[in-house]
């Protein structure tokens, strides 16, 4: 346990809208590091498409981050910066939010998958 | 064969046996790699099929942590903002181990929790019992999140290893092994070039020293025969390609090159002298010289007379074929030289002088033929 204590792990980080960082603010993921930068970003109506932008590459450059939870609503806004990300660390996960339900066709990774003739990712 | 094709080795016995061996590895190896690619190819074939059903889990998971968040607004009061600026430390993390997938080395990402949970004072005032629900469905919703990271994160890895292996499966079957082949190939068939070398180079001085040996066989046989036994020798020889090997002993002196260049041009002399005899008889007669064919009067002799022309031909061989040549002549002009000698010469009463006539006499008939065909 103190051996485990003493290696620092990675984080996970959360962009979304209030609802989903406070809960998975509950959960545990909420961590604000010496330079006073959070691994979470709340979004909402007036946050700007730049600042998501700025915010999303900040966290894929983080050595401490190796999972980055989006909602599907904001990963729209910076398609093109979540395609250009190839490496498998830190894997982006999108997921739904109460106000946009989930929808296949837009995420990356099964648009991916789907490109290899995945049968059983067709049935979805 | 192209020369990019083969690589830049000598040709020998022992780099024939080396090429041999790294072919056979080199196939060995693309069985082995055939197999990996085939192994991994079926991991991942299950690894997506576990990524897909991860994905309904994540995404039932997540349905239940927003139907809670959800509830809790509704009961719930203002609590938001003191989580947002209050969060210091992580009680989740992520530890990261490793694991061999068909001797792939992958990462896994699995979830720590530290303490008793974030915000424990949280909804104290009213909806804790929603706040802590919201808790755990978020927390569940995280497990099952980090797990689908996992196997996204092992499924493009492995991608990358079976396009990786893919590529040097067909770099060694199509490019490396074909090269060694090749070589291989080139080598064998430069030994095989050099033992027919050897094999024609041995044949060829084998057929020398047989023609020699049956050159000096017939040399000695016909050396020490009196003009009988050379006649009968000649037509029991005529049918026959080849003599039989004989181990006669025989005289250096009668083979000496300066004895037989003496013999020769006496010969020689005595030719002229014969001749103009002839001329001087047939001008006393007052007819022409009848001409003398050789080929109408010697043609069962042409086989040794074909000899003279062999530029190998010794001048002992020619000495030897000029007496058989004259045994075969007609009897009638060798006893009227014979006569005419005696004649010439009554002084000399010593048998070794009627001897060397004799022997001139021979010569001087041997000479004649060839010039007059």
């Amino acid at each position: 346990m103190a051996l485990h204590s003493a290696i620092k792990g990675k984080l996970i980080s959360v962009i979304g809208d209030e609802d989903t960082c406070v809960g998975f603010l509950l959960g545990g993921v909420g961590e604000i590091n010496k330079n006073r930068h959070p691994n979470f970003m709340v979004v909402d109506k007036n946050t700007a498409v730049s600042e998501l932008e700025d915010c999303f590459k900040r966290f894929l450059k983080r050595d401490d981050i190796d999972i980055i939870l989006i909602n599907q609503n904001c990963a729209e806004l910076i398609r093109h910066v979540i395609d250009a990300h190839t490496s498998p660390v830190p894997a982006v996960l999108e997921i739904p939010s109460k106000d946009h339900p989930y929808d296949a066709s837009k995420d990356s990774i099964l648009r991916r998958a789907r490109g290899m003739f995945n049968p059983e990712d067709l049935v979805r | 064969m192209a020369k990019r094709d083969i690589l830049p080795i000598f040709p020998s016995r022992a780099n024939s046996v080396i090429m041999k061996q790294r072919v056979l590895a080199a196939r060995r190896g693309v069985g082995l790699l055939k197999r990996k690619r085939d192994a991994i190819d079926m991991k991942l074939r299950e690894l997506r099929r576990i990524r897909f059903d991860q994905d309904m889990h994540g995404d039932e998971a997540m349905r239940n942590a927003i139907f809670s968040m959800a509830k809790a607004n509704l009961l719930g009061a203002d609590f938001k903002p003191q989580m947002v600026s209050r969060s210091h430390v992580a009680t989740v993390s992520l530890r990261r181990t490793e694991i061999k997938i068909v001797g792939v080395k992958l990462n896994t990402l699995e979830l720590e929790t530290k303490g008793v949970g974030a915000f424990p004072l949280a909804g104290l005032s009213c909806g804790g019992m929603q706040v802590s629900r919201i808790r755990d469905s978020y927390t569940k919703a995280l497990k099952a999140l980090v797990e689908f990271a996992s196997l996204e994160y092992q499924v493009r890895m492995l991608e990358a290893a079976s396009l990786q292996t893919n590529m040097r499966v067909n770099a060694l079957e199509h490019v490396v092994i074909p090269i060694l082949q090749n070589t291989y190939n080139y080598i064998c068939g430069e030994l095989e070039e050099f033992e027919r070398e050897d094999f024609y180079r041995l044949k060829r001085s084998q057929a020398k020293q047989l023609e020699a040996k049956m050159a000096f066989t017939e040399l000695i046989k016909t050396k020490n025969m009196t003009d009988e036994e050379l006649e009968t020798y000649i037509k029991r020889n005529i049918n026959q390609t080849r003599p039989p090997a004989a181990d006669t002993p025989f005289d250096q002196e009668q083979f000496e090159e300066r004895e037989v260049k003496r013999r020769m041009r006496e010969a020689r002399l005595s030719l002229k002298q014969r001749r103009e005899q002839e001329r001087k008889e047939a001008i006393k007669r007052g007819e022409p010289p009848p001409p003398t064919s050789f080929i109408t009067t010697h043609g069962a002799s042409l086989s040794f007379a074909g000899r003279q022309r062999d530029p190998r031909a010794s001048s002992g061989d020619l000495y030897s074929t000029k007496r058989m040549l004259l045994s075969s002549g007609p009897e009638r002009k060798s006893a009227s030289n014979v006569t005419e000698r005696k004649s010439d010469t009554p002084p000399r009463n010593s048998q070794e002088t009627q001897r060397r006539s004799s022997q001139m006499s021979k010569d001087v008939v041997n000479e004649d033929p060839p010039e007059e065909s």
